[in-house]
């Protein structure tokens, strides 16, 4: 482990930039804050593990936009937005009550990144079932989703217009099924979503 | 069916392909029916989710980088770094709960042990007499006068010898030693060096021994022959041989007094 240290700006860029060497020190430097965190709140390890990597995640949608501004540390950042998604999870899991959570130094996040927050959530959940689809699925929606026409994917396929058409409504609405039947959709549905 | 007519209607909603009139329509209805805003919202962002290449690309290098914390982890796990504003009253892991109670102790401990194992090293201490053989051995240059190109081996002696390449120029040695009896001693002398830079110590002795007396080599000779009796850990005879080197005056003196003085 290097005992190099970088400036906030630097890791911010290095996010950016998908630098492995500044997500190494991020994880070297703020990951066993947040598992003691965890830990002591009725979480896992793993779990904080899970949770470090989804708040990075946020942090790299939040960078590349262009109003981006960090007006706290960057760690305390982090930690916020790891501790949003924790308090989150204990809600919806029911593991514990707020009032025992113990807690710490925490900023009160903006609106703009708690929505960051859950629709990174919304995006890694939709991804992890279009994964789970068959491969000729995957293509036909991925093409589809590029704004490919129909007759140039068909053409692709080496198949019809009509079939491909067919396929995108049984694959697109299997996927659909598979997401609605996760609790975690519900949890992270809001504004639009909100029933 | 009914819901294959709806899904290609969001579809074209969103890939733009509505006529005006169709898409203000569309629009309205979105107003009046949450559950149809909801639907195209769903459907809007599976096709960003999908598509944020930017994004999944991210995530692999956060797998990679998490992959080898986890290994690093596995290998030399640490302490959990404390966040919190003050030590909570109780903690649940045993270890973290072990370290909070006893963790000045275990730190005044590590401090003491590792003072045990580097203090010896920053006291300077005498050196080893292998370590002033290493301080000190730097191989003679090479005097050899070439005597024309017919004269290969000499030349091919030189090349190795210059560039270090000691156990080859040893070869070649040999090859002179049987070729050219009137350079014997030189050759010795030569091959005391080799023997000394490749390690072969004993073979160094025995190389140099025999011209401690040489008019002409004796001094370089007994200075080596010093240096490799240091090697071998036999200070005294070092040091006879490092004596006379001072009391000669010689060229080797200040640096056989100043081996002398450490010794």
């Amino acid at each position: 482990m290097s005992n190099h240290s970088f400036t906030d700006l630097e890791l911010i860029e290095g996010i950016r930039n998908s630098d492995e060497r500044k997500l190494s020190y991020l994880y070297q430097n703020y990951l066993p804050g947040i598992v003691r965190y965890v830990t002591q709140n009725s979480g896992k390890e793993a779990d904080a593990h899970d949770m470090f990597q989804e708040a990075l995640i946020v942090l790299f949608r939040k960078v590349r936009q262009e109003d981006f501004q960090l007006t706290a540390s960057l760690q305390a950042y982090l930690y916020s937005i790891c501790r949003h998604l924790w308090l989150k999870h204990i809600r919806d899991s029911r593991l514990g009550k707020k009032s025992e959570i113990q807690e710490y130094d925490a900023v009160d996040l903006d609106a703009d990144t708690t929505e960051e927050i859950t629709k990174s959530g919304r995006m890694r959940l939709f991804r992890h079932y279009f994964k789970l689809l068959d491969e000729k699925c995957r293509t036909i929606l991925e093409l589809y989703f590029e704004k490919i026409p129909m007759r140039e994917i068909a053409q692709r396929l080496d198949t019809t217009e009509g079939y491909v058409k067919k396929r995108k409504f049984v694959c697109k609405n299997k996927l659909i099924e598979m997401i609605r039947k996760d609790h975690r959709y519900q949890e992270l549905a809001f504004g639009e979503y909100q029933t | 069916m009914e819901k294959e007519v709806l899904f290609d209607r969001i579809d074209r909603y969103l890939q733009g392909m509505m006529e005006e009139a169709e898409r203000a329509a569309f629009e309205k209805e979105m107003e009046q029916q949450p559950t149809l805003k909801q639907e195209v919202a769903l459907h809007r962002e599976l096709a960003e989710a999908v598509g944020e290449k930017e994004v999944q690309a991210f995530e692999a290098v956060l797998n990679k980088v998490h992959e080898a914390y986890r290994s690093q982890q596995a290998a030399q796990p640490a302490p959990v770094v404390s966040m919190k504003r003050e030590a909570p009253a109780g903690g649940k892991g045993f270890l973290v709960a072990a370290w909070r109670r006893h963790g000045r102790y275990a730190l005044a401990a590590a401090v003491v042990l590792l003072a045990l194992i580097f203090l010896p090293r920053l006291i300077p201490q005498q050196p080893s007499p292998e370590a002033l053989f290493a301080a000190n051995f730097e191989p003679f240059p090479n005097q050899f006068q070439l005597r024309g190109e017919q004269d290969s081996l000499l030349n091919q002696f030189a090349a190795f010898y210059g560039q270090q390449q000691y156990s080859q120029a040893l070869q070649v040695l040999a090859q002179l030693e049987a070729a050219d009896p009137s350079l014997k001693n030189q050759l010795a002398f030569y091959r005391g060096i080799c023997e000394l830079a490749t390690g072969n110590t004993p073979a160094a002795i025995e190389a140099l021994q025999p011209l401690q007396e040489s008019p002409l080599l004796g001094e370089n000779a007994r200075w080596y022959l010093a240096l490799a009796y240091l090697k071998e850990g036999q200070t005294t005879t070092a040091s006879q041989l490092l004596n006379q080197l001072v009391q000669e005056g010689s060229t080797y003196a200040p640096k056989a007094k100043k081996i002398l003085d450490q010794l």
